[in-house]
């Protein structure tokens, strides 16, 4: 499976903002916590409509949250 | 303080399935395997074993799941998220294909003229197949992402 190119400053906002746990982002974005903290760790790429979610707690704009990488693409099993 | 779990709460339900299906299910065909070898699969009374092994897992699978909502009651009733549904979704896909190549064997095996008894407990060894696979499929996704 090939790893996302994807990076994201959820941890930093996170800490920003009140040190917001994983457990609070997750309630209002409505996904579980596992779900937030394997968006976090770039293994898995929200929809469009989760990443807005995200920015629009953190009240960032989307690119302040979510980069892309291409040269970050690799393999992982 | 607040300890959060560390597997949600359809990870554990998969898992759950998961042990229950290979446990029961593989005790069952363990023990029909045995009376084949044995040379008793003509009078071996699978049926019996076989009404007793669902009802089992009707049980264990009731009373365990039951016993995890009770635990994390919001994301029990809540609806999966997109990445379980993804998670769901690919997992279909194996099992899908698991209970293909079963039935496909099956169907040969009929066209060759095999027994009932091998031809009913194939197709059903086909089916737990394919659900050990959906959830393994599950389970390897969960814990990839953990």
């Amino acid at each position: 499976m090939t790893e996302v190119p994807i990076r994201n400053e959820i941890r930093r906002l996170r800490f920003d903002h009140s040190e917001m746990t994983q457990a609070e982002l997750a309630d209002r974005i409505g996904v579980t916590r596992q779900t937030v903290n394997a968006i976090e760790l770039a293994k898995y790429s929200p929809s469009l409509e989760v990443a807005f979610r995200i920015a629009h707690v953190f009240g960032v704009a989307l690119e302040r949250v979510f980069h892309y990488e291409p040269g970050a693409e690799r393999k992982r099993n | 303080m607040f300890r959060e779990q560390p597997l949600s709460f359809r990870e554990q339900s998969a898992w759950i399935s998961l042990l229950a299906y290979a446990g029961l299910y593989g005790y069952y065909f363990v023990t029909l395997f045995g009376a084949l070898v044995a040379g008793r699969a003509g009078t071996f009374a699978y049926s019996q074993l076989l009404v007793r092994v669902m009802f089992l897992l009707v049980v264990v699978e009731v009373l365990l799941q039951v016993a995890i909502s009770l635990r994390s009651p919001k994301e029990a009733t809540a609806p999966a998220d997109e990445r379980e549904r993804l998670i769901a979704l690919k997992a279909t896909g194996v099992a899908f294909h698991v209970v293909m190549i079963g039935a496909a064997t099956i169907c040969a095996a009929i066209a060759l003229g095999a027994p009932a008894f091998y031809t009913t407990n194939g197709l059903f060894l086909a089916i737990v197949l394919a659900e050990v696979a959906r959830n393994t499929s599950q389970v390897v996704s969960f814990r990839r992402d953990a």
